[in-house]
């Protein structure tokens, strides 16, 4: 499973292993019913203390993203998958536009001046032949 | 299990006029990794060598596994792994003769394993620990210290001088130690990003005293760094409310500072500023604001 | 320090200052106290001779201050590789100063004894001998890292030195008239020997740079190309000694710890041991043969080799940047101290009897070669044989018993000497100048009987006293059982028994004994018991600072 782990940006650890592993899931890089890494062998992957990708897990599980299976591993919530996914979905672009306003904010945009930029640029890629939203991976 | 695995409590120690150790408490238990930072020569081996009984605790008292290490060194040693700063092992062994030499000491000695990781390391088992580069060094006192699965590993700066390549070997070990049997670790190290990720609590030593400690989360929590912008340019580092360190000049400073946040805005406020952003600070952010030359001056006050 | 050699120079003073100054106070100090004492008993003249033997050897002694700064085999001051001066100046340097500063060490006593005394010791002859020596060994011990070469290179040089000498000095053989009034004769050296010497010294500071420029260069492997059949050898050697390798037991600690000792320090012992041994029937016909007295010297004090190098590393400490302490590895292996201890003084006792046993049967074979025109053989067989079997044997045992106590006790200095070294030589220095002044007192009639017995009493009520204490703080921290405090005291009592019936049984309590003598006898039987508890609480106190 690629998982990215950086400290210098003051998010938790654990944090940027739920969102990436959420972001996996809601994305279908990861299927429901799919088994992800136990423990060990993700702390072993990461370089971290092994407590952190349990705490990552726990927090998955309350959310409904993950089952555990007693003595069988961890794996991805059957049931959820698509009501979930579309929440989830929902969820990540929303961070990505609190985050555009926030930015906009401070650049003395308003809300319209940015509606305007977006449709511009959609209708730039849109020419470039891949109509797909190329989503950079969030932390 | 209510027993914690480490108990120190009131521990002070001097050499000579210097003080090494004041008044130093350390609680840990079963399954965590410890991270102990601080600058050099602020107590952290003083505070490990206790542990392992190379130091008597004049004042206060320390218990590993319920035991005094001084008293009862079978007990206490023969369930613990230990790499010291300098990789100390006897010069004149092979490393298949030290590994023998280990396990008559460790009724828990597991031959394979150590094998297995002499194995990954590519170590020549005929050569002497004489002839041994520090990293090769580094790896045999590594399987050394792990082979018996001990209880408590304890690492005193086990990355320093190393290549990136020995560097994950000990980590792996480490990660290993706690995964496997919920053992538990005790290690200190300069390199604070290391600690970040691999340690679940945080001991921070300054002066031989214990600065900070707690899980990394809390610490985290606890200190933000914050971009303030001040109306007009200031000739000297403002004086915020909770500031720990700031750095910066004109009008645009950053600060590491903790308690609340409310308490800090209002404070950056007053003195005609505006908090552009704020964020958890990195364990080495906090490092050095609280460590940090401007520090030194501040508490002795 | 405006040239590398001025700073060389300082550096090297700075190395070897201390151990200057602390050797010429004690000569000056031991030559004034032994000739007065002499001189009361009308013995200076051997005290004299005595003396200047002393000087000698202990004036080349300077050397060790700058070789046991570090462990290394080789070249000391290889910290100045990197600086940019010229080998021959690194090595020169280093060289003129030992050869200066061994003269000196001998000269200053010297003088002061002469001036203090009617001896005329002799000062240039002398002096420039020892020079040269210092040159000579430093440059051995410089030459190559290769320490087999080093030994093999030691023999040549002194074989050759006295080979010259013989021819040189016929007339002169050291050893068999010596006293003062001689030493105008024999230290007459004539230009040619001035010139021999010279000689010597420089083709030793010549050899010493080559090594050192190899060393340099780090291409220390020309010693082996120089004797390819030496190195050859030497592979072959550790084959062998790779095929005949003993493996660890792992079965418990003790085991490992007996293997790890003896591999340690153990071996070096017996191997000292065979070296004697084989060593011994040669000297006895060299001395037989030709009357050097360094010979028969050499065989009364082969005994004393495995001692001096079984006792000298038993506790195995460290060695770093010029500090002995106990390792880490040492310090946290799993296994109580008084074992920890226990094990390697019973190891290093066992392996000097072992050499002993060897040094003995050697000295038997030999005296075949009838030194001592037939009489020994049988001398010795008589003397034995006018013990009875359990005398002899209660003998051994007391023997046994006190030398382990002696090499106890030589543990606990040596720990001691690791926790706080400067306390220790003040104790050292402060008892061996009070008892010095105390035999001064006694010689020169100042102080009576009672002032003695005084010092007698003392000592007698202090050793139980410390016994005492030592036991208490050994259980107390729970280095000793009191299991095994137990079986300390049933051995005890029998080794007193037996101290009392050999005392008796031989009728060795003349009435003239005072009771305080009586006393500090009956007290110094403690001494192994207490030795029991004191090495590892000794060791214990380094182990847990």
């Amino acid at each position: 499973m690629d998982i990215t782990i950086t400290v210098a940006d003051g998010v938790p650890i654990y944090r940027q292993i739920v969102n990436q592993i959420r972001y996996m899931v809601a994305s279908r890089l990861l299927e429901p019913g799919e088994e992800i890494p136990p423990i060990r062998t993700l702390a072993l992957q990461l370089k971290v203390t092994p407590n952190t990708i349990v705490k990552a897990y726990d927090e998955l599980e309350t959310a409904g993203i993950v089952r555990k299976r007693r003595g069988a591993g961890t794996y991805v919530s059957e049931e959820g998958a698509s009501p979930l996914a579309s929440r989830e979905r929902r969820r990540i672009i929303e961070q990505r536009v609190d985050a555009l306003l926030a930015e906009a904010h401070q650049l003395d945009f308003t809300a319209d001046d940015v509606l305007g930029v977006f449709r511009r640029r959609q209708a730039e890629m849109g020419r470039k032949a891949n109509p797909k939203l190329s989503m950079e991976k969030e932390r | 299990m209510t027993e914690h695995v480490v108990d120190v409590a009131g521990l002070s120690r001097r050499f000579g006029q210097k003080v090494a150790l004041d008044e130093v408490s350390f609680v840990a238990s079963a399954g965590r990794i410890y991270g102990l930072v601080g600058a050099n020569g602020a107590g952290k081996t003083t505070l490990i060598k206790h542990l392992l009984g190379l130091l008597r605790a004049k004042s206060g008292s320390v218990r590993v596994f319920g035991r005094d290490p001084v008293r009862d060194p079978v007990g206490v040693l023969r369930r613990v792994g230990y790499l010291s700063e300098e990789r100390e092992l006897p010069e004149w062994m092979r490393i298949d003769e030290l590994m023998r030499y280990t396990q008559a000491y460790h009724p828990s000695w597991d031959m394979g394993y150590a094998d297995d990781l002499l194995d990954t390391f590519n170590l020549d088992r005929a050569k002497k620990v004489k002839e041994l580069s520090k990293g090769m060094r580094a790896q045999t006192g590594l399987v050394a210290a792990v082979a018996h699965r001990p209880d408590l590993l304890i690492l005193d700066e086990p990355s320093t001088g190393l290549d990136a390549v020995v560097r994950k070997d000990i980590l792996d070990a480490i990660i290993r130690t706690v995964a496997d049997d919920g053992r538990t670790v005790i290690f200190s190290s300069h390199l604070l990003e290391e600690v970040e990720r691999m340690s679940d609590h945080v001991t921070m030593i300054h002066n031989g005293r214990v600065a900070l400690e707690g899980s990394v989360e809390s610490i985290r929590d606890a200190h933000q760094r914050s971009s303030v912008t001040f109306a007009e340019r200031l000739d000297e580092a403002p004086k915020i409310d909770g500031a720990l360190s700031t750095e910066g000049g004109g009008r645009s400073w950053s600060v590491v500072h903790n308690g609340s946040i409310e308490r800090f805005r209002q404070s950056v406020a007053q003195l005609g500023g505006e908090v552009v952003q704020s964020r958890d600070a990195t364990l080495e952010e906090i490092f050095i604001a609280r460590v940090g030359r401007g520090r030194l001056s501040a508490e002795a006050e | 320090m405006h040239t590398p050699t001025t700073a060389m120079l300082w550096e090297l003073w700075r190395l070897t200052r201390r151990g200057l100054a602390l050797q010429v106070s004690m000569s000056i100090l031991a030559g004034l106290s032994a000739l007065t004492v002499a001189g009361i008993y009308g013995a200076q003249d051997t005290a004299a001779t005595l003396m200047l033997m002393f000087l000698g050897l202990f004036s080349i002694t300077s050397l060790v201050s700058l070789k046991g700064r570090d462990s290394r085999v080789g070249f000391p001051l290889y910290l100045g590789y990197s600086r940019p001066v010229h080998t021959w100046v690194l090595a020169g340097v280093p060289m003129a100063y030992l050869a200066v500063s061994s003269a000196l060490a001998y000269l200053i006593p010297a003088v002061v004894l002469r001036t203090a005394f009617d001896i005329h010791f002799p000062l240039a002859p002398v002096a420039g001998v020892l020079a040269a020596v210092t040159v000579v060994i430093a440059a051995v011990s410089w030459w190559t890292r290769n320490k087999a070469i080093q030994v093999g290179g030691a023999y040549v040089v002194l074989g050759g030195t006295i080979l010259a000498y013989r021819t040189l000095h016929p007339e002169n053989l050291p050893g068999n008239d010596f006293p003062p009034a001689r030493w105008p004769e024999i230290f007459a050296f004539s230009l040619a020997d001035y010139g021999f010497i010279a000689m010597l010294g420089a083709a030793a500071i010549g050899v010493a740079i080559v090594g050192v420029e190899r060393q340099r260069r780090g291409d220390d492997t020309f010693t082996l190309r120089i004797a390819g059949g030496v190195g050859r050898c030497a592979t072959a050697l550790t084959r062998l000694v790779d095929a005949l390798r003993v493996s660890c037991p792992t079965a418990s600690p003790v085991r490992a710890q007996v293997w790890v000792e003896m591999k340690r320090g153990g071996q070096n012992v017996l191997a000292v041991g065979i070296m004697t041994a084989l060593a011994i029937p040669v000297l006895f016909s060299l001395w037989n043969a030709h009357g050097l007295g360094f010979a028969l010297l050499g065989t009364l004090l082969s005994p004393a080799v495995p001692v001096l190098v079984g006792v000298g590393s038993m506790l195995g400490f460290r060695r770093r940047h010029g500090v002995s302490d106990l390792s880490a590895f040492d310090a946290t292996l799993a296994v109580g101290t008084a074992r920890l201890v226990g094990v390697k003084l019973l190891v290093t006792v066992v392996c000097i009897f072992g050499a002993w046993a060897l040094i003995a049967t050697s000295f038997w074979i030999s005296l075949a070669l009838e030194p001592w025109g037939g009489r020994a053989r049988p001398g010795l067989v008589e003397f034995l044989g006018a013990m009875s079997g359990g005398r002899l044997v209660a003998s051994v045992t007391v023997f046994v018993i006190q030398f382990a106590a002696v090499v106890a006790s030589a543990a606990v200095v040596q720990t001691f000497f690791v926790l706080c070294a400067r306390r220790v030589v003040l104790a050292i220095l402060g008892v061996g100048l009070y008892s010095l002044a105390l035999a001064l007192a006694v010689a020169g009639g100042w102080a009576g009987a009672t002032f003695v017995e005084t010092h007698a009493w003392l000592v007698a009520a202090l050793i139980p006293m410390g016994t005492v204490y030592v036991f208490r703080q050994a259980l107390a921290d729970r280095i000793l059982t009191p299991r095994a405090t137990g079986a300390a005291l049933v051995m005890w009592a029998g080794f007193t028994a037996i101290c009392l019936a050999l005392l008796g049984d031989s009728g060795m309590r003349p009435p003239g004994v005072s009771q305080a003598l009586m006393a500090l006898m009956a007290s110094s039987t403690l001494v192994p018991l207490a030795a029991v508890a004191l090495a590892p609480w000794s060791f214990n106190l380094l182990r847990h600072r």
